[in-house]
């Protein structure tokens, strides 16, 4: 059952003034609206106001208010914007007026809204207008900043220019300036803020031009420079962070860094970074480094580190073809090492980043790679001799290892650092072939600790790979094994050596720089006792390895003779050809040299020149002449004496060529080497032409080149000499009708 | 801006005295107390509105001061806002003037 006893619901009496008209109604909002405007509210009530336009609202007249709003705060503007702006003011007086203008009329929008609050609720926004208060601001867009657009940026513009230039931030200013940009950025139209639209563009464009035109960079040096542009960049970075948000002000950053650094510094930025790495100031060329972030700018610094070290490697005096090689090989190489560990720790504290380094190799860190750009490139124009040199200098720190820790440390620490620039050497090839026969002079005659030769050969392999060290490894090798078999062979021979030491070197023949053993090494008589050991080792050694053959090179050997004279005790190193010679004093009291070349058969000019070193050399004149009725003869000379224990007799190059093979001289290592090279093309060629069968000379050569880049630049001329001993060997042919392409015979 | 309470009057001259904070429940009412207006040294007439209507509402605007800050899912300790069903008609507009 339904009661019908409900509660009753009062009903409101009708709210407010409904009796008033519209026009009175607007009179009083419009009232209010002047009191607002000109700051004068306190006896205004705002809840009539607001019932006012509540009522309004309410009778559906809520258009009508609105668009009367709207014209009446227009002709408000109009109004102001005739009487506060004046004509020709200073650009800092524009620049406050509107400041000012700005917050006075915020504040009144803000009131205003405030009091149509109940408007925008009902009306404004079931019909898609604008709120109150962003209506105003609209209105203000247009009628003022529009209209005085271009006075205020200006004006605005004109005032930043004149901060920047007196170099002095005031305050004042930057805090105006930020509540404009503030202003600016509050107001937008249907595409963006104004700021963004119609500000931003002018300030960048301004800055630049403002910068382009502050510092002329070739009035300076380039280290006033980088200290005016690092200025200006700092200040003007202050400057914008004080006015601008984040978003711009890295846009300015940008532009800054355009134009200071593209446009002005890269003017001498060569030379910049010349002088930081001349000063070794890593803290300078860090700065210069990351002055820019753009790639093509980090590019170009290090093309100036490169060409810097160039440059400095370049000075280093490399005086071929004078007398002293050997000493030149050692300065110039200690000095390109130190030049290298320089610019490597220096190098090494600079941070890069990440950048794409245009090189044919990449290191982990970048200024490994410019490190080994510039050596290459550097190695590869001076040719063959850095690899000559490098090796020279390898020879020379062997020599000078000894007992002491803390030299051999410190040696040790030179050769590891000598291997990186082995890595770096464009003829490797001439390298290895160098110090193969300096390795094997150090061996045969014990300058050096096999040891550290060992521990080197295994850096050379860490470096070069295994191909290079193969044959260093098997002459290592060799000396140790015969080091053994001598042990075993004192051990079990009965024979009476006691009273001389034979050291044996059992070398495989293919692994070690000597092209043969000397022809003459056959004939030659020895003198008994030598010829004794030698047979009970030979014996020895073929029982031990049945399959192999041992022969004498007697050239490479050394022979030590302790020798009473006169005037003390000497021992004195002698080639063995010499040692037998003077042994054979032993027995006969004076020789012509016609009798030494009958009891050793040594060639009668090599006897010539042995006799002569021992007989004419000054430091070792141990024979001495005589001649009488023509015939010169030879004998001991009793009244030798030096100033050392030890005497080593030098061998004089005769005009016989008996001993060229161990000499090293220049012009023959470098003949050895390119037929070396020759066999190696061929070899190339070979396999080339075998799997492809028909190749244009053009593709050969190419394909030849890349195949050997790892070892050696391949000449045209080695090229061309390999080919044409391949053509008359029949390994390969040309075609009969394209002479330019060649087949492969089978 | 002080931290005085403001006194809402009624139409028949009633006072009621309400908390600033409370007060600004209400959009209108905080634009008022904001304002350099008349109102703004702390007396608001509010002629609209019946001695009992006022009480109400004040009454709802300590409520919903009291209460905005807890969070809903805590529900056991938020007491519903008792409305007469007579009332309701006046409220209803009286919420509508002063937008809450």
């Amino acid at each position: 059952m339904i009661t019908n006893n409900k509660t009753r619901i009062s009903v409101p009496e009708k709210l407010g003034l409904s009796e008033q008209s519209f026009e009175q109604s607007w009179e009083i909002v419009k009232h209010a609206i002047d009191h607002i405007y000109s700051d004068d509210m306190a006896d205004l009530s705002f809840e009539q106001v607001y019932r006012t336009i509540y009522t309004i609202v309410l009778n559906r007249k809520g258009s009508k208010l609105y668009d009367n709003l709207k014209i009446y705060t227009m002709e408000k503007l109009l109004f102001l914007r005739e009487t506060v702006f004046k004509n020709n003011a200073p650009d800092y007086e524009i620049l406050e007026t509107m400041a000012g203008l700005w917050k006075t009329l915020c504040n009144c929008f803000k009131i205003t809204g405030d009091l149509m609050m109940y408007m925008d609720k009902v009306y404004c926004k079931p019909n898609r207008c604008l709120e109150v208060c962003d209506m105003c601001l609209d209105l203000f867009r247009i009628e003022i900043l529009q209209k005085c657009s271009s006075s205020l940026i200006s004006a605005l513009i004109s005032d930043i220019d004149g901060i920047r230039s007196s170099g002095y931030m005031d305050p004042k200013h930057t805090s105006l300036w930020k509540v404009l940009i503030g202003m600016m950025e509050t107001l937008h139209d249907n595409r963006d803020n104004f700021f963004l639209t119609d500000f931003e563009p002018v300030l960048i464009s301004a800055t630049e031009r403002y910068y382009n035109n502050a510092i002329d960079i070739k009035m300076l040096t380039p280290l006033e420079g980088l200290e005016k542009i690092r200025k200006l960049k700092q200040f003007e970075s202050v400057l914008d962070s004080s006015f601008l948000n984040a978003d711009s002000h890295n846009k300015l950053k940008n532009v800054l860094g355009n134009v200071l650094i593209w446009g002005k510094l890269s003017d001498v930025i060569e030379d910049l970074t010349h002088e930081a790495m001349k000063l070794s100031d890593e803290r300078l060329l860090q700065e210069i480094y990351d002055l820019s972030g753009e790639a093509k700018y980090k590019t170009t610094i290090i093309e100036s580190i490169k060409s810097y070290i160039r440059r400095i490697a370049k000075e280093i005096p490399f005086k071929d073809g004078s007398r002293k090689k050997g000493q030149n090989a050692i300065t110039w190489s200690s000095e390109i090492l130190s030049l290298f560990r320089r610019q490597r720790l220096f190098l090494g504290s600079i941070k890069f980043g990440s950048v794409q380094v245009n090189s044919s190799v990449t290191y982990k860190f970048i200024s490994m790679t410019i490190l080994h750009d510039v050596f290459a490139t550097y190695f590869s124009e001076e040719g063959a001799l850095p690899s000559e040199y490098i090796s020279t200098y390898v020879d020379y720190c062997m020599k000078q290892t000894n007992d002491n820790d803390a030299e051999v440390v410190k040696i040790k620490e030179d050769l590891l650092d000598s291997t990186k620039l082995m890595e770096l050497l464009s003829e490797k090839d001439i390298f290895e072939s160098t110090y193969k026969k300096q390795l094997s002079r150090r061996l045969l005659q014990q300058k050096s600790i096999l040891e550290i030769e060992k521990w080197m050969v295994q850096m050379i392999k860490n470096a070069l790979g295994t191909f290079f060290t193969l044959k260093l490894e098997i002459m290592l090798r060799d000396i140790s094994l015969s080091s053994r078999i001598l042990r075993a062979f004192k051990a079990s021979s009965t024979s009476s050596i006691e009273y001389m030491n034979f050291v044996p070197e059992v070398l495989t023949r293919t692994s070690w720089p000597f092209q043969s053993t000397n022809p003459i090494d056959e004939s030659i008589t020895l003198p008994p006792r030598m010829s004794q050991i030698l047979m009970g080792f030979n014996e020895y050694y073929s029982l031990k390895y049945k399959e192999r053959i041992l022969e004498w090179a007697h050239h490479l050997s050394v022979i030590e003779i302790g020798c009473q004279f006169n005037n003390g005790y000497y021992e004195i190193s002698f080639s063995v050809y010499a040692g037998a010679i003077f042994l054979l004093f032993e027995n006969y009291e004076e020789l012509t040299l016609k009798e030494i070349h009958e009891l050793t058969h040594i060639p009668e000019e090599d006897v010539k020149s042995l006799v002569m070193s021992m007989s004419t050399v000054p430091k070792c004149r141990i024979l001495k002449r005589s001649s009488n009725s023509g015939d010169t003869k030879f004998s001991v000379n009793y009244f030798f004496s030096a100033p050392n224990r030890k005497v080593k007799v030098p061998i004089i190059a005769g005009p016989a060529s008996s001993h060229k093979s161990d000499n090293l001289t220049s012009q023959s290592s470098v003949d050895t080497y390119e037929n070396e090279n020759i066999m190696e093309v061929n070899a190339a060629i070979v396999r080339i032409m075998k799997t492809e069968g028909k190749l244009s000379h053009h593709q050969l050569l190419q394909r030849t080149t890349k195949n050997m880049e790892r070892r050696f630049h391949l000449t045209s001329s080695t090229f061309k000499r390999s080919l044409q001993l391949l053509l008359e060997k029949e390994y390969i042919q040309r075609d009969a009708d394209d002479t330019s392409c060649y087949h492969y015979l089978h | 801006m002080s931290q005085d309470p403001v006194t809402l009057v009624s139409k028949d001259n009633k006072e009621y005295e309400i908390s600033r904070s409370a007060a600004m429940v209400s959009p209108t009412l905080k634009a008022i107390i904001e304002g350099s207006f008349k109102e703004s040294k702390g007396r608001i007439e509010l002629k609209e509105f019946d001695s009992h209507i006022l009480e109400k509402i004040v009454e709802y605007l300590n409520y919903n001061y009291k209460y905005s800050g807890v969070d809903g899912d805590e529900d056991e300790d938020i007491p519903e806002f008792e409305i007469p069903t007579e009332m309701s008609l006046e409220l209803l507009l009286a919420a509508d003037y002063l937008n809450i």
